[in-house]
């Protein structure tokens, strides 16, 4: 399964190590809502799961969209 | 749709006999729309007995509508862009539909009916040339526009978006996610593909095109193969699904050649077999008038592009090779890798879309030149063939040349710009200019710009001349002085300097100024220089006497031409 630190990092552009399960918008510099939505995008693309705006919304932290992720490909399991 | 058919026919029996009637008509197959209109006006409370005409000509079928004694309550007219104005309507042509649709879509309202006019969608097979004038991208938001205001004006006309379906279909092209998320609209795969269309737009004015296009037959042309199945297996033509495919393909070729681009045949076949094709067949849109060159025979197709490039005058890698053929596109690649070759899709319905998705010859707007580009070739052959007979002498006074004068005006200053930044070998100066540094030196005081366009008894050359220039002290300054290599070898410099000088006498002037720039190319101008005995071997400016400039050639007809300025 693609992971999501790593589509994260990517995105960003910093090194896989740097996310941890609390790394959120505010701690990483270019993590703005621009990047958000590319993250999302990737994610959506590459797992194929598909998120409702209002998980999107609630969406803070790397642990969240590690969550929101594992739970969606579960229920598609 | 089977189960919606056999609900719908279910639930039509139970309609009572009081259920007004609603009437499709459309200029394609609309029964399979039939069920599924009939079930949702029934699940929105507006049952309707609902019938359908497929093929309609929409005027027609309108107008046979408004005369009905006992018309429906409702019609819903369906068209699209060909059904209405065909594959590629001219501006009479265009006109003359658009206001007999208009006018059926006023008939049938006049009557105690509701007429509801679906938009159109948009042209199939739109390509760049259509944002330019004249192409079809106008003509369809101008109809819409019609249609449009023709149901502002009475209530007894509604439209339908047909267009805005389409685009929203299955929430495909819009995530509204990402709206309300982040005001973007569009869903990830549809941003990639409009960024490939605002980048093939904006490449297409700096882009180098290619000028030919060399096809394979069996399999690009037509469906089947000649030599096997014979011209009876041929398939091409709107009488059979596959055959529709292969003129939707000739079609898109067909506005290549409008375009400008020259065609040529690149066929491993027996070529009087494929001329009784291209001259007979009746599915054929393209036809041997609209083929600038053909390699037909047994010979490696390399050699067949050389050979092709070598009669068009062009290079190799000026040529597209569109073959279905892997092993000949091989062979093509191998030994003229400079030419562009490329493998057709092998399905023929993929084909139609797939040329016009190619960026190969996309340029900015056509010019008239452009566009006649593969008739003059056909003129030059003709020309060819002539001059093999006669002395030189004789040659041109045979032509039958005809020169028409005029002055820089807003019909032709887009060709104008285009000469100027394209005219390599005879242009004296090569002085280049967009439109708006053209039209900043035609406003100073006492400058002025001359064209030539060139005719014979063979055709059109059309724009091929040009001088700018202007007083300076008591001499014309020729800023700009130049021939396109169509027209060389006639004599024309010799009108263009006369008509020059003459405006100097006009003006006062004693002498005339040519700037003469030195590049590797401009050796024709040179040599025109060194042909009337003004030396002119190195760069800047060579004045020369009036007396002397004028020379009308006696085998050239000239015409002057008054604009209103």
């Amino acid at each position: 399964m693609p992971d999501v630190r790593e589509i994260a990092a990517a995105v960003l552009g910093v090194p896989t190590s740097d996310l941890t399960e609390q790394s959120a918008p505010g701690d990483i510099s270019g993590w703005d809502s621009l990047a958000t939505l590319e993250i999302l995008t990737e994610i959506e693309e590459q797992t194929g799961v598909s998120l409702d705006l209002e998980e999107i919304v609630e969406l803070a932290t790397i642990g969240d969209w590690e969550r929101i992720v594992s739970q969606k490909l579960e229920v598609q399991r | 749709v089977a189960t919606l058919r056999h609900r719908w026919k279910t639930a039509e029996e139970q309609l009572g006999a009081d259920v007004p009637e609603l009437l499709l008509l459309a200029t394609h197959t609309v029964e399979p729309l039939v069920p599924a209109v009939g079930l949702a006006l029934i699940t929105r409370g507006a049952p309707r007995r609902v019938s359908a005409r497929s093929y309609v000509l929409a005027p027609q079928a309108l107008a046979e509508v408004a005369r009905s004694p006992a018309p429906p309550r409702d019609v819903v007219m369906l068209a699209d862009f060909e059904g209405v104005f065909g594959a590629d309507p001219g501006d009479e042509r265009f006109e003359r539909d658009l206001a007999q649709l208009i006018d059926g879509i006023r008939g049938v309202a006049g009557r105690e009916v509701q007429m509801w006019m679906c938009l159109l969608p948009p042209p199939r097979y739109l390509d760049a040339a259509d944002t330019f004038a004249g192409g079809r991208l106008a003509r369809w938001y101008h109809a819409n526009s019609e249609i449009l205001a023709v149901a502002a004006a009475s209530a007894r006309v509604g439209v339908v978006d047909l267009p805005a379906v389409l685009l929203d279909h299955d929430r495909g092209a819009f995530d509204d996610r990402l709206w309300f998320f982040a005001l973007q609209p569009y869903a990830p795969g549809v941003l990639e593909a409009l960024a490939e269309a605002i980048a093939r737009r904006v490449a297409a004015v700096t882009h180098v095109p290619y000028k030919a296009l060399a096809l394979d037959c069996d399999g690009v042309l037509w469906g089947g193969v000649l030599g096997e199945d014979g011209p009876e297996g041929i398939k091409v033509g709107d009488t059979d699904p596959v055959g529709r495919a292969f003129q939707a393909t000739q079609r898109a070729l067909l506005r290549l050649v409008r375009r400008g681009v020259l065609l040529a045949l690149c066929s491993k076949n027996d070529a009087a077999d494929v001329w009784a094709i291209i001259d007979g067949h009746s599915g054929m849109l393209l036809r041997r008038e609209h083929f600038s060159a053909a390699e037909i025979g047994w010979q490696p197709k390399s050699e067949s592009i050389s050979a092709i490039a070598q009669h068009l005058g062009i290079l190799p890698e000026a040529v597209v090779f569109l073959d279905d053929n892997p092993a000949e596109v091989a062979e093509v690649s191998a030994r003229l890798p400079e030419c562009c070759s490329v493998l057709a899709p092998q399905d023929p319905v993929t084909l139609a879309r797939f040329i016009v998705s190619q960026d190969w010859f996309d340029a900015g707007p056509a010019t008239r030149e452009d566009r006649r580009r593969t008739y003059m070739m056909l003129d030059e052959r003709a020309r060819r063939e002539r001059s093999a007979e006669l002395s030189p002498e004789d040659y041109l006074a045979d032509l039958g040349l005809h020169v028409e004068v005029a002055a820089v005006d807003e019909g032709n200053i887009g060709r104008v710009v285009q000469l100027l930044n394209k005219t390599n070998q005879f242009n004296l100066s090569v002085h280049r200019y967009d439109e708006a540094a053209l039209r900043d030196t035609l406003q100073r005081e006492g400058w002025f710009g001359v064209t030539l366009t060139v005719s014979d008894r063979f055709g059109d050359y059309g724009l091929t001349g040009l001088a700018i220039a202007g007083p300076e002290d008591r001499a014309l300054r020729v800023d700009s002085f130049l021939m396109s290599c169509r027209v060389l070898g006639r004599n024309i410099e010799d009108v263009l300097l006369s008509v020059v000088a003459e405006r100097a006498e006009e003006l006062g002037l004693e002498a005339i100024r040519l700037d003469v720039v030195v590049t590797d190319r401009n050796q024709p101008a040179h040599e025109f220089l060194a042909r009337r005995r003004w030396p002119a071997h190195e760069a800047g400016v060579h004045e020369i006497g009036l007396v002397g400039a004028v020379r009308w050639p006696r085998h050239v007809a000239v015409e002057r031409i008054e604009t209103a300025v």
